[in-house]
């Protein structure tokens, strides 16, 4: 029978933990983009100061979140920093903060690139318009930036989404953590369980990306008819 | 006449090369000054150094009685100090109304409704009310820079600097934004205008100085300027523009 196993995904208990797995996967996902984009304006915003009192302490922080791989710095903060310096994070905690670290140094590049791709004339006329450098920030260079930031931000948004499965490796129980659980109760059972179980999680991930795809393809043609 | 603006013995180098050495001239109230050279004789230098834009090494320069430098507000003297440049710069986020509106609101703490009507009035000058809800990318090149005219007119400067601000533009575009400095000038708008443009050169300044080299090297009226240049250099820079014709 081709279909055989699929009840598996009608059973309300093995939904009601795969929702549970889920809530955290996007929780961690969600407050780490906040923060992310948070921090990568202002970081960005700085990094554009040629000064090397800037440049060499970001160009380091920038260069050690992309060489080092995430799961490096997860296992760096959940267990390196807890027995050296005495933190207890929780796994969860530990998640956002590596999480936030590294789209931070992602979104701050982003973030300067697009500002300094802006034509110099922009913040000339705004000078002699006798504007401070903040209200050009503000009201000039970052309203302008931020519509060519979109489509890289939003990439940068689905890739921590997506890398939230390796959160498994510091005890987390997202929900690809709770789909592998729930195939090796059913294995024996229920052969397919695997195919079922990870059909789904791939729809899930599908259903959450996907709008925030439309989302920017919606705003980058709305700023673009400007 | 009262002098509004005085430039003495102005002098300015990027590294070993000379842009600005030893400028004079003055503008009085009301008056037009236009200056013109070769590309690279400085004068676009000496534009933005009126204004803070770019820092001069020595010499002084006294606007409304003030002698600028290091030192110098720039914000509160760049708020009486219009400019123009040749790149469209508008801003290309902000609809026609809020790019004139942004500065007299930010920097003079004008109310909007106020700020909007002052626009509004120089929109309806340069006759462009009705794109008051357009976006940059929806004008023309000479619409476009007649909006960065109102936007630096709307500070209610006591000089307005203008930058070689047709040189981007087509024929057809040049003319209808040299129709609008002329009524400007008409306003008795104090004006500096740097220009490539002869023939308007010939018709809108009272003065002019023609530059090469980073000196001034004839100042006078512009119909003796055209008519009888005293000097060699001039008379070779002016022959230029007769072999394009």
């Amino acid at each position: 029978m081709p279909f055989s196993g699929a009840e598996i995904l009608f059973d309300p208990a093995n939904l009601a933990r795969l929702g549970e797995g889920l809530i955290v996967t996007v929780r961690i996902a969600a407050i780490s983009i906040v923060f992310a984009f948070l921090f990568g304006m202002v970081i960005g915003v700085i990094a554009l100061s040629r000064s090397g009192f800037v440049q060499i302490p970001y160009q380091l922080f920038l260069q050690a979140i992309r060489i080092v791989p995430q799961i490096v710095w997860l296992f760096l903060f959940f267990f390196g920093f807890a027995r050296l310096l005495g933190w207890n994070w929780s796994g969860e905690t530990t998640g956002i903060v590596v999480f936030s670290i590294w789209g931070a140094a992602e979104m701050a590049d982003l973030v300067r690139a697009s500002i300094s791709s802006l034509p110099a004339h922009q913040t000339q006329s705004a000078l002699a318009l006798g504007l401070a450098r903040s209200q050009i920030y503000l009201h000039v260079l970052i309203p302008q930036a931020v519509r060519r930031l979109i489509p890289a931000s939003i990439n940068l948004a689905t890739r921590i989404i997506k890398t939230t499965p390796l959160l498994v490796l510091i005890t987390i129980v997202e929900v690809l953590k709770v789909g592998q659980q729930l195939i090796e109760a059913k294995i024996l059972t229920n052969p397919a369980a695997a195919f079922w179980i990870y059909g789904l999680i791939f729809v899930i991930y599908f259903l959450i990306c996907f709008p925030i795809a439309v989302l920017s393809r919606r705003l980058e043609a709305k700023w673009s008819a400007q | 006449m009262s002098e509004i603006l005085a430039v003495r013995n102005l002098r300015k180098s990027f590294g070993p090369h000379v842009v600005l050495d030893g400028i004079d001239f003055s503008v009085d109230e009301g008056k037009v000054l236009t200056i013109i050279g070769a590309s690279g004789c400085g004068k676009s230098t000496l534009l933005r150094t009126i204004n803070g834009l770019e820092a001069f090494d020595g010499g002084e320069i006294v606007f409304d009685g003030e002698r600028l430098g290091p030192g110098t507000d720039w914000r509160r003297v760049r708020s009486h100090i219009g400019m123009v440049f040749q790149s469209y710069d508008l801003f290309n986020h902000l609809k026609v109304i809020d790019n004139i509106t942004l500065a007299p609101i930010k920097v003079q703490n004008k109310r909007k409704e106020e700020a909007e009507e002052i626009a509004m009035n120089l929109l309806r000058r340069i006759r462009l009310d009705d794109k008051r809800n357009a976006y940059p990318r929806e004008l023309s090149g000479g619409q476009k820079q007649r909006v960065a005219i109102a936007r630096a007119l709307a500070m209610q400067p006591r000089i307005m600097l203008f930058d070689e601000i047709t040189a981007s533009l087509d024929p057809e575009m040049s003319q209808e934004v040299l129709e609008a400095l002329l009524e400007l000038a008409a306003t008795k708008m104090t004006m500096i205008v740097v220009t490539h443009e002869m023939g308007f050169a010939k018709a809108i300044g009272d003065d002019l100085l023609f530059m090469d080299d980073g000196k001034v090297v004839e100042r006078g009226a512009p119909r003796d300027f055209f008519a009888a240049p005293r000097t060699q250099r001039a008379r070779r820079f002016l022959s230029r523009f007769e072999y394009q014709i």
